[in-house]
């Protein structure tokens, strides 16, 4: 027997080989020596001459050449008639010819038949241990005996069952280094048919050699036996192979209909299509892999492939085509690469078999890529709940709730474990006012199914913090139950702008009917009753008039100036910065109160102060703290305007404005800055005063990079300190800190 | 001379309704909050009431209804005189007891004219 492999792993099998191969040397060495010492068989069989000899050597080179392939797995066995040749050489020969013919008709054959040396010392070594041996045995064993006696048959068997277990031996060593096929699975494999041949080879070889002399024309009949035992060699072992290839076919058809990634896939149904049909290589080629129409055009079954079409490294194939649906197509080709010993050609009964495989292929493939595409939908779609910043729920029949998506836990704080709660009795608030908007007898403005209605709800997060949210709802089906699709929006901050902004308009209202009031009642009193009125009255109810005209002016200009502050009117504060002296922007401010005059008392520096600001912006700030410091603070207490004095590296120069009136109470303090806010003071009448005087003046400072704060406690005044940036090379300087005036400078 | 009680934080809604009253011959008293308009209706009971509505502290609708569960003063004819003008304040108004509602600014002869008919109806339930 010689054996074959379709993959080269020479590593260890070159060690094994040159064991056996070393094994066989020392064999036949022994042998030789050894076999003229032993007492020969008598008979009148022996034969020495060369003639015979070289017959020998001949029929043995012959037998090597026909062989019946058997497969191991994924290994080929070629099954030869050596055996009958070394029985008849037993029989026939010279024991010491008995071991040599053959051997050199099997190393002739090996090389003749170019086998790789590998294998060719293989098989030497291995068939010359066996050899040698069995031969040594068999002298010993018939001790004299003539070859057809009970002994000589009795040794005969014993010789060659020696053979055939030591070849088995050595073929599994090199099975087990090449493939790790454990020789224990091998034998069990291999014993019945080894049995078969011993015994075949005995009869075949044994009872040709009987007839010879009786009749040299029976001779040729002994073949008989000899093609009955072929025939059952190629049966088996093709029953063998077929028991292979469906094996592989199983596991093929298992991996096809199994749901998994299609790369993965295709590469091991390229190994199993392999091995089911003993090809050297298979590629599966799909239209992603290039354009397959000018290399394989479309054909019926099994085609082969000229090599200039096929890919590198192949010496030859076929190709089958794979209908991939949507008028794609794709390949499968099999065949072998350059260096294959025999060039591998699918077998006639094969090809329908490889043309089902195919098609079974193709479902594969295309199931495979609808199933990578349905993933991938699936995966987009899940990729938009989870990452809309809008919530996304869906509530089906008796509020059951079946998504509940990541932006919903951010908007009501409850997760999905909470929300999809069968007991809806168990529901946060949050979630049953929301599962509340998908209630089907809720009714619904619109037509058909597709309109959606959309719901304002209000509710409250665990937090305890409350939200507005929009939702809107959609009705649909899903796998043949109703449910309703939610899309929630969250616009707290938005009613929250509106509520701020309905508050503001109603203050607004009241605030500017306050002043018409008067200017109304007085106009039209003196029209109706004016020559009732005493001159003073007259005059004073002119005045009147006039001052809240004019304060109703102010109000008007204030409230433009805070629209604007907040973006209503759509324009924020427009500053013109520029350099300006701090010194400048303090005298214009504090001519403008005259009143103030005596009780002021200004600190400024002797030099120059650089700030970067709107000069009249500034100016308007500094006046308003000045008219709030001498509304709010008593009679003749002082009220310092100071400039702080800076130093390097100070970004802003601070204005203070200090007074000793009543100060502000925490609460003040906080809301002082605030839209319409006036501080209630029981000795100061509220006359005058929009309540939008600090906070335009806030706004403004902001607007120019500066800010506005105040510092107070109640009962000892209060100090607003306004801060205005420093130009870069201005705060590479520091001024020095200068006398305070004891009087305000005056015009 | 029938006595009109004015409440109004603002000073100069308080002189306008002084003067136009005062015109007229009537008698005016003015409260800058409520507490203290309760207190000068406690002295003595005024004939009529011109009550502002948006006041710091106690609102106009609280000395409205505390008037109205005051037995001495319950069928005291109280005019709201008010700048707020929205429907809730208005709702309030009307259903704590307000004789009148009246916006701000108001029309000076309607002003006079529904004072004169409040005070009269007044003193024929009294006569009666």
């Amino acid at each position: 027997m010689s054996s074959t492999t379709n993959h080269d792993r020479r590593i260890s099998v070159r060690t094994v080989v040159v064991v056996v191969l070393g094994l066989g040397a020392l064999a036949v060495a022994g042998a030789v020596v050894l076999l003229p010492r032993l007492t020969e068989p008598s008979g009148a069989f022996l034969f020495d001459s060369p003639a015979v000899i070289l017959a020998f050597v001949l029929a043995a080179a012959l037998s090597e050449l026909v062989s019946v392939p058997l497969m191991h797995g994924a290994d080929k066995e070629d099954l030869t008639f050596f055996e009958i040749v070394t029985v008849a050489g037993l029989l026939v020969l010279d024991p010491e010819w008995a071991v040599v013919a053959p051997l050199v008709g099997l190393l002739l054959v090996q090389l003749v038949l170019r086998i790789p040396p590998v294998k060719a010392a293989f098989n030497l070594g291995s068939y010359s241990v066996a050899t040698a041996t069995s031969v040594v045995v068999y002298v010993v064993l018939v001790n004299g005996a003539t070859p057809f006696s009970f002994r000589g048959i009795a040794s005969l068997v014993v010789a060659m069952s020696l053979f055939t277990i030591i070849n088995t031996l050595l073929l599994s060593a090199v099975l087990y280094a090449a493939e790790g096929v454990r020789p224990s699975a091998l034998v069990r494999d291999v014993w019945g048919l080894s049995v078969l041949m011993t015994a075949g080879s005995i009869g075949v070889g044994a009872v040709g050699v009987a007839v010879a002399p009786v009749s040299p024309w029976l001779v040729p009949f002994t073949v008989m036996p000899a093609m009955s035992l072929w025939y059952a060699y190629r049966s088996s072992s093709s029953r063998a192979e077929e028991r292979e290839r469906n094996r592989h076919l199983v596991t093929l058809s298992g991996l096809l209909t199994d749901e998994r990634p299609l790369a993965a896939m295709l590469d091991d149904a390229a190994q199993s299509i392999r091995a089911a049909f003993g090809a050297g290589r298979v590629q599966i080629l799909l239209p992603s892999d290039g354009d397959l129409t000018t290399t394989f055009p479309a054909s019926e079954g099994v085609v082969p492939v000229p090599v200039t079409r096929l890919p590198e490294g192949w010496a030859s194939g076929v190709s089958v085509g794979l209908e991939l649906g949507d008028g794609r197509r794709g390949v499968l080709l099999l065949g072998d690469v350059v260096g294959a010993k025999r060039v591998w050609a699918p077998k006639q009964s094969d090809e329908a078999v490889i043309t089902t495989v195919a098609a079974s292929l193709s479902s594969a493939v295309r199931s495979a890529e609808r199933h990578a595409a349905l993933v991938e939908e699936s995966s987009k779609l899940k990729a938009v709940v989870e990452n809309a910043s809008d919530g996304i729920v869906v509530v089906a029949a008796g509020g059951r709730v079946r998504l509940w998506s990541p932006a919903m836990s951010r908007i009501t704080g409850v997760d999905e474990g909470t929300a999809s709660l069968a007991d809806p009795a168990g529901l946060p608030q949050a979630v049953a006012a929301i599962v509340a908007c998908a209630d089907p007898d809720e009714p619904v403005i619109g037509r058909g199914p597709a309109e959606s209605l959309s719901r304002e709800v209000t509710f409250v997060r665990p937090d305890g913090d409350s939200r507005d949210v929009s939702v809107a709802v959609v009705r649909a089906n899903s796998g043949g139950e109703p449910v309703a699709i939610l899309t929630v929006h969250d616009v707290t901050a938005q009613a929250r702008a509106d509520r701020l902004k309905s508050d503001f308009v109603a203050t607004i209202s009241h605030e500017l009917r306050t002043p018409i009031t008067p200017i109304k009642g007085y106009a039209q009193l003196l029209l109706a009753r004016g020559d009732a009125m005493t001159p003073e009255r007259r005059r004073a109810a002119y005045e009147l008039i006039a001052d809240r005209a004019d304060h109703l002016g102010r109000l008007v200009e204030d409230l433009l100036m805070a629209s604007r502050a907040s973006g209503t009117l759509g324009s924020r504060l427009t500053t013109s910065p520029q350099q300006h002296d701090v010194r400048t922007m303090v005298t214009t401010a504090v001519e403008s109160f005259p009143s103030l005059a005596p009780r002021l008392v200004v600190e400024e520096p002797d030099g120059p102060l650089a700030v970067w600001c709107d000069s009249a912006r500034s100016v308007q700030i500094l006046s308003n703290l000045l008219s709030n410091a001498g509304k709010y603070a008593p009679g003749d207490s002082p009220i310092v305007l100071r400039v702080v004095p800076t130093e390097v590296g100070d970004t802003h120069v601070a204005i203070e404005v200090v007074d000793q009136g009543c100060g502000l109470s925490d609460t003040d303090r906080e809301r002082v800055f605030e839209r319409f806010y006036r501080v209630e003071d029981s000795m100061t009448m509220r006359t005058s005063g929009s309540g939008l005087g600090l906070y335009i003046a806030r706004e403004l400072a902001s607007a120019m990079g500066g800010s506005l704060t105040v510092r107070s406690q109640p009962g000892k005044g209060s100090t607003f300190t306004l801060r205005l940036p420093r130009s870069e090379a201005a705060a590479q300087t520091s001024t020095p800190p200068a006398p305070p005036t004891a009087f305000a400078r005056t015009a | 001379m029938p006595r009109i009680l004015i409440v109004d934080d603002e000073l100069t809604v308080r002189m306008l309704l002084r003067d136009v009253l005062e015109i007229e011959g009537y008698e005016v008293v003015e409260a800058e909050d409520g507490p203290e308009a309760l207190a000068l209706m406690a002295q003595q009971r005024p004939d009529l009431v011109l009550l502002d509505i948006m006041m710091p502290g106690m609102s106009g609708i609280d000395v409205l209804a505390q008037v109205r569960s005051d037995v001495a003063l319950h069928d005291l004819p109280v005019v709201l005189l008010t700048a707020a003008g929205d429907d809730d304040t208005t709702w309030a108004g009307w259903t704590t007891g307000a004789s009148l509602y009246l916006n701000k600014p108001f029309d000076h002869v309607n002003l006079l004219e529904w004072v004169e008919r409040l005070l009269s109806e007044a003193r024929t339930k009294q006569a009666v």
